[in-house]
């Protein structure tokens, strides 16, 4: 069966970068592993052994998966608008989805400043331990993630007839989407799994 | 796909909500079951795996059945 190229002429058979892939391999397996790790380490079936609002928490996490979500559509759209040679979308677009980012990363400021000014850190047992150290890691992926959405949308923002490379655009792209994919194994665990 | 990925978020959370009715086991179950379909939809169509070659589409695939199924066992049935 003949491999399929990508849509719009693109001659590659898979977005990216050979070497991104390996990169994103590589983190991957780092955060599945911290996530066996979790619910090896924690007990289960114990309702409320969380200090904080467990409703309000939940809701902030569903809202948190909702944003990421729509945001990595919104890359999604970008990319393929590129590609046809609809680039004037792509600033936009990437803006949409870096104000989207926005709104998780400030949703992520009031969660972790709620728990510090109640005395919860790092310290405060074997949930919180995992729990600071995942979402944080993930954090730093959505920031950087930002920052590499926000380059694209000002080059291409302020040089509307500007080249598009594509393989790049497509592998900060790939980036987004796993930084997406990630958080919603970790609102099932951290913010939903008894 | 998003309006898929839209309501199996709203599934997720009723997995977590259906107190009583079902177990810890089950809904936790549930709700990592739905993860794996999210994540899915995110390789395969967001990430373009669909039309990848096969080593990163059934690399892909393996990877996230593995840390599911991996996930369930930890999340209750493993006691």
């Amino acid at each position: 069966m003949a491999r399929q190229k990508l849509p719009g002429g693109n001659t590659a058979e898979y977005p990216g970068e050979p070497a991104l892939w390996l990169f994103i391999a590589a983190d991957v397996l780092l955060f599945s592993f911290l996530f066996l790790a979790f619910l090896w380490d924690t007990p289960r079936g114990q309702v409320g052994n969380i200090e904080t609002d467990e409703l309000k928490r939940q809701l902030l996490g569903l809202l948190n998966t909702l944003l990421l979500v729509v945001s990595s559509w919104c890359v999604a759209s970008a990319i393929n608008a590129a590609r046809f040679g609809r680039t004037h979308l792509v600033p936009p677009l990437f803006s949409g989805a870096i104000l989207l980012g926005a709104g998780f990363v400030s949703i992520k400021i009031l969660e972790y400043s709620e728990k510090v000014s109640a005395g919860v850190g790092l310290n405060s047992g074997d949930f919180f331990m995992y729990y600071f150290a995942v979402t944080g890691l993930h954090l730093f992926h959505v920031i950087i993630g930002m920052v590499l959405l926000s380059g694209f949308a000002l080059h291409h923002g302020r040089n509307p007839n500007a080249a598009v490379n594509i393989p790049l655009l497509e592998g900060v792209g790939v980036f987004w989407h796993v930084v997406d994919l990630l958080w919603i194994f970790i609102f099932a665990i951290f913010y939903m799994v008894i | 796909m998003l309006l898929l990925l839209v309501i199996a978020t709203a599934l997720t959370w009723m997995a977590g909500h259906g107190e009583g009715a079902i177990s810890y086991r089950l809904a936790n179950t549930l709700i990592l079951t739905v993860a794996w379909y999210k994540a899915r939809i995110i390789m395969r169509d967001f990430m373009e795996l669909r039309s990848s070659p096969a080593v990163l589409r059934i690399g892909g695939e393996i990877w996230l059945a593995a840390l599911t199924i991996s996930l369930i066992t930890l999340s209750g049935w493993s006691n």
